[in-house]
């Protein structure tokens, strides 16, 4: 029961460090800018989640009653972990660069809206889980 | 990638551009340098940028960690001639030899040098306040 109360959070905790290493890959992005022959990276995450999602809903899962009995819910969602991409086949530049800096800018933006909008359903879900315990 | 390691890319990236628009002041102040200690006129400065790994980056084949200058190289093009016999250092035909400045040019290399620092600014202002919200959670 302990552990299916913070089901949602954990999921959304992933969901939060795909947006933390993106961020991350997309300052590098902007860093590496006037970088000659650098190439820019990006951060696949959500297709991976999405599949794994619906994984998780056709799978068979069976009833524990005592703590000998295998556990057949293990959840693909839990697995799926950010993986960073390196766009090694374009050229945007005459130097070998390929970073597009308002693709970049537009990403941050949108990334760092994402992040706050996965911290808000954290806090969401927090404060659900304060009402349930106080009543 | 660390909770305020991620900053550091983005300041990586504030000191590299720094030091570029530096280095290209330091060209447009010596534009008419005509005599340096080595008895030449004055050479054309320019930056190289390479991309920063860290080791756990080159290990793990993760995010890079931000730029570097990783060389201040001078520019071997012509030196500039220009005619004034009355000038000490001109030569039996009157020309003296200039530095191979060109104004324009490096007036354009600091205009991209200081819109790639603003770009990092906001870089690294919106990492700022992703990491402030996610200290308000459960707050």
């Amino acid at each position: 029961m302990i552990n299916e109360m913070f089901e949602n959070v954990n999921l959304l905790q992933k969901g939060l460090d795909a947006a933390w290493t993106r961020n991350g890959v997309i300052m590098n992005n902007i860093a590496n800018v006037d970088t000659a022959n650098f190439k820019s990276s990006s951060v696949t995450f959500e297709s991976a989640m999405k599949q794994a999602l619906s994984e998780d809903e056709i799978k068979f899962e069976a009833k524990t009653t005592r703590p000998e009995h295998y556990d057949f819910s293990d959840s693909a969602a839990e697995d799926v972990s950010p993986t960073v991409v390196t766009d090694t086949d374009t050229d945007y530049r005459m130097d070998g660069n390929n970073v597009d800096i308002d693709y970049e800018s537009t990403e941050l933006a949108k990334n760092t809206l994402w992040y706050y909008e996965l911290s808000e359903q954290v806090s969401s879900e927090f404060s659900k889980l304060k009402t349930a315990i106080s009543g | 990638m660390g909770f305020l390691s991620s900053i550091d890319i983005s300041g990586s990236a504030l000191t590299a551009q720094r030091l570029r628009m530096d280095v290209i002041s330091n060209n447009i102040a010596n534009a008419e340098t005509a005599e340096t200690e080595n008895g030449e006129p004055y050479r054309r400065k320019v930056c190289v940028l390479s991309e920063r790994r860290s080791f756990s980056s080159v290990l793990g084949d993760q995010i890079g960690s931000g730029v570097k200058v990783s060389e201040i190289t001078e520019d071997d093009s012509d030196f500039e001639l220009e005619y004034d016999p009355d000038n000490p250092l001109a030569n039996a035909e009157g020309y003296v030899q200039m530095p191979n400045v060109d104004e324009i040019e490096e007036i354009i290399d600091l205009m991209e040098a200081t819109r790639s620092y603003e770009a990092n600014v906001t870089a690294m202002n919106a990492t700022k306040s992703m990491a402030i919200k996610a200290l308000e959670i459960g707050g």
